[in-house]
């Protein structure tokens, strides 16, 4: 790749149409750009560990729920990398588990939020009027909750619901976090459109007679990815968090499915005895989460057009 | 004219006397429980910080709705005629004595009880304490528009309270009532200082009670502490030797035990650590007194079916209402290890609720630990293997084919010791095919009243797992909760009889225990009652907890007791220097 110095802002330029390259796709461009930033590099490797760890979970000698009283309370050895908790069950094992469900939580409510966001997002954005005013209208309603109190209130009626009792407690933790999280996706998205809408290339697009539908899907949408992508991640971390949370308060994931949030409420009755039961679980949570959030960072980095760097 | 160094001698002599004479010091004892050893000479002053886990909505024992109340009302409000002593008896308190047959407090029909208050006393505002003040908390608790529904027993008895004079009231029952020296042990409610009997819920006096008690609430900061100062108008001359006490709310275990380490505390309730884990973390500056308490861990079943808007005994409960499936559930929990590993030797077993005080039952355990018959029991209930380790019904009782076997299992939140239990239960019946989802609800769900929807009174729970427990006088407590007649309804809203359990022999039995003064024969009544329960598997008790108290190495002149509270005894408390 040629340098090419002189005057100017240093915008990333285009390669001499001269060379046999073939032209860079974006997920090449974007990933190159993402390697430099070496936290996010880590971050990206940890998480990518954890995933790993997770799915291998049935792997490991021990049930998640296997109770062996006679041998709580066990420091970290060699049989058990953990230790064991208050019932003799393994820790490692837990907070594996655990991991699957925090991961899991984060996931589908991450996608619950942006999916409802996104909707919400582009058709205030796109139409205006009327149906702007209205959907800002209920997300600033939404937004002006006490988040805390509402996923508690809304956890506790869900449950009796029921469809969704006979699932487990997850699938209503994921929703509820879901349901008070699309706020934020909803008005970068509603923000994009109101951008976009007015590019050359949509009302082209309307010129050669693309209904809304099409427009708003196949042309406006695809441009806004990287933004969203961005904030999904940020998503992913508070999904995280705020389910470590609901079950640390007994309102989530209910024992004895292991979370790292009730790992935490169980072990705090015994952090002078057993301080290692809080540790590793709260030691999950922040690496989760930080590595979440440099990865944010970088892949912001990386889209954004208009940064300083090749 | 007595010379300057005459009269300073002289002084020094009456003191010395004066010292030698003063009652109130703890003779020696080597009894942990009791006063904190090297005996001492109480020293007036100082101040007591004792911590709560949460705060008490109500200073007001009638209308207790949870143990904490009284571990601060028996410092102030809660102390009236008598109080228990540690060994379960009543000794007398605003009363100048026990009334019996011998000294004619009790009438030979034992409808007429007469109680003498002692003379001189006084309210904590100066206002004389009459036996108009028994007559006024009589009518107040006996009407029903006052809300009272906690320490009520026997109220509905009195037919009326007659007061020749000051110091004497002359109750009269409308029939003989085995409680009767239990009967104002709650407290006296003030005639001039209260309020509306209809609008007891809402009277100041809740929350600063004009008190009899040692101690007086001089300031409630929400959240945070409640601070009560000594009573000038204490009955007992010299007492209480403290100035003053300081309730502080610490929701957090850890944090509770931090505080007392520090010695910023003396008096820790129901610390969540062991005793030894909790004496070596005190490192001398406290130690943890247990002493056997009256919280009977038990599961409890719902025998009607649930979900179905009648609170009433009419349709069995799909899966418990076969009392197969609840002994197949009996036989499936290991007592054993769950006394000794899950809960570490900090509980003693139990069978049957009568597990303490005068009216102990030792009734051997009917359905022991025994995972073979457990199995066998569910497989002859019309319960067979399913695909995911679950039974599923087929030929089942009361369930249609194909019904799972899953039950929820509800506990209060914020107690590490019963999610422990529960979690260990769930295990336990999981490994013969029972599914238990585990669900806890805050307190007021679970205790909460018919009126609230409370699922434990309205009858939309499958198996509840909780503590309870009995006071000296366990009549009133048990009508309610084992008799056919006490089952809630909106009838009935009082009723008690969660379990919507009828059986003529258990009704037969209660009434034979109220029917008689005779406590042994008291006795042999509820053993027939505790075993009829656990013939038909209504509950499954598991284990009794110890009362656990933090007390620190220098407060002195405390007894710590099953009948009591962490503040029963707060006039005999002094501080080592």
């Amino acid at each position: 790749m040629t340098e090419l110095a002189g005057p100017g802002p240093a915008l990333p330029l285009l390669e001499p149409l001269a060379t046999a390259h073939a032209p860079e796709t974006l997920g090449a461009l974007v990933w190159r750009r993402f390697r430099r930033h070496r936290l996010a590099l880590a971050s990206l490797a940890a998480l990518g560990g954890l995933i790993l760890a997770a799915l291998l979970a049935p792997l490991s000698p021990y049930s998640p729920t296997g109770q062996k009283p006679a041998e709580a309370f066990r420091p970290p050895s060699a049989a058990h990398w953990f230790g064991t908790d208050e019932l003799g069950r393994d820790v490692f094992t837990r907070i594996l588990y655990g991991g699957r469900i925090s991961l899991l939580v984060g996931l589908c409510s991450t996608l619950l939020a942006l999916a409802l966001g996104v909707l919400v997002g582009a058709l205030a954005g796109y139409y205006g009027g009327w149906l702007d005013n209205g959907l800002m209208r209920l997300t600033d309603a939404f937004l002006s909750f006490p988040t805390t109190f509402v996923l508690i209130l809304l956890s506790a009626l869900l449950r009796d619901l029921p469809f969704l009792a006979l699932r487990s407690s997850v699938a209503v933790v994921a929703v509820v976090i879901g349901l008070l999280a699309w706020m934020w996706p909803a008005r970068l998205v509603r923000g994009l459109f109101l951008t976009l809408r007015e590019r050359d290339f949509v009302s082209a697009s309307r010129a050669l007679g693309a209904g809304d539908g099409r427009i708003i899907f196949r042309h406006i949408l695809p441009n806004c990815l990287g933004p969203i992508l961005v904030n999904g991640t940020l998503e992913m971390a508070f999904a995280i968090i705020t389910e470590s949370g609901l079950s640390y308060l007994g309102f989530g994931v209910q024992p004895p499915t292991p979370s790292w949030g009730n790992i935490l409420a169980s072990a705090q009755t015994h952090v002078f005895r057993a301080p290692w039961l809080a540790v590793f679980p709260g030691l999950m949570i922040f690496i989760t989460v930080m590595a979440i959030n440099y990865i944010g960072d970088g892949l912001r980095d990386a889209l954004d057009p208009y940064t300083v760097r090749a | 004219m007595l010379g300057r160094r005459c009269l300073k001698g002289l002084l020094l002599v009456a003191l010395a006397l004066s010292a030698c004479t003063a009652g109130g010091g703890a003779a020696p004892t080597a009894d942990p429980n009791v006063g904190g050893g090297a005996p001492g000479e109480p020293i007036r002053g100082g101040t007591v910080v004792l911590i709560i886990p949460e705060e008490p909505t109500t200073l007001n024992r009638y209308l207790a709705d949870a143990a904490i109340v009284r571990q601060v009302a028996d410092a102030t409000s809660g102390v009236g005629l008598t109080t228990p002593n540690e060994q379960g008896e009543f000794t007398p308190r605003l009363a100048a004595e026990l009334p019996t047959e011998a000294n004619g407090g009790l009438s030979a029909d034992k409808k007429t009880v007469t109680w003498k208050l002692r003379p001189g006393l006084k309210w904590s505002d100066g206002a004389p304490l009459t036996s108009a003040d028994v007559k006024w908390t009589w009518e107040v608790i006996s009407n029903p528009a006052s809300g009272a529904f906690s320490e009520t027993d026997g109220f509905g008895l009195i037919e009326a309270i007659e007061t020749p004079d000051e110091t004497t009231a002359v109750v009269k029952y409308a029939q003989p009532f085995t409680g009767y020296l239990s009967q104002f042990a709650a407290g006296l409610l003030p005639k001039h200082a209260s309020g509306a009997a209809e609008a007891m819920a809402s009277w100041d006096w809740n929350r600063r009670p004009v008190a009899a008690g040692p101690f007086v609430v001089t300031e409630w900061k929400s959240g945070e502490s409640i601070t009560l100062d000594r009573n000038p108008n204490y009955y007992e001359a010299g007492k209480p030797y403290l100035d003053r006490l300081i309730f502080r709310i610490i929701p957090e275990p850890a944090a509770q035990s931090a505080v007392m380490k520090q010695g910023d505390a003396q008096v820790h309730l129901w610390p969540g650590e062991d005793k030894a884990d909790y004496d070596a973390l005190m490192a001398g500056q406290a130690a943890q007194q247990l002493v056997p308490g009256i919280w009977n861990m038990a599961i409890d079943f719902n025998l009607s079916r649930p979900g179905d808007d009648d609170p009433g005994a009419g349709a069995p409960h799909p899966i418990l209402g076969d009392v197969r499936v609840r002994q197949a559930i009996a036989h499936a929990i290991d007592y054993d290890t769950l006394v000794r590993d899950v809960m570490r030797g900090q509980v003693a077993p139990s069978t049957n609720p009568f597990a303490y005080g005068w009216y102990r039952c030792d009734l051997p355990r009917l359905y022991g630990y025994d995972v073979e018959k457990a199995k066998q029991l569910l497989t002859e209930a019309g319960w067979v293997e399913g695909p995911d380790g679950i039974r599923v019904a087929q030929g089942a009782l009361n369930a249609p084919d194909g019904t799972r076997l899953s039950l929820e299992l509800q506990g209060y939140t914020s107690f590490e010791p019963l999610q422990r239990t529960e979690e260990f239960i769930v295990e336990n019946l999981k490994a013969v095919g029972v599914e238990a989802r585990l669900q806890n609800y805050d307190f007021s769900i679970i205790f909460g009243s018919y009126s609230d929807g409370s699922p434990r009174l309205v009858g939309d729970y499958d198996m509840l797992i909780f503590d309870r427990g009995f006071s000296l006088e366990p009549q009133g407590e048990v009508e309610n909760t084992w008799k056919s007649t006490s089952i809630p309804g909106p009838d009935n809203v009082d009723g008690g009889n969660y379990f919507r359990w009828i059986n003529a022999e258990a009704d037969a039995a209660i009434e034979a225990a109220g029917a008689t003064f005779d406590q042994a024969a008291r006795r042999d009544a509820y053993c027939r009652l505790g075993e009829q329960i656990a013939q038909d598997a209504v509950q499954i008790y598991l284990y009794l907890f110890q009362d656990g108290y933090g007390m620190a190495a220098n407060l002195r002149g405390y007894t710590v007791s099953t009948w009591g509270s962490m503040s029963w005894d707060a006039q005999n408390w002094w501080l080592d220097q």
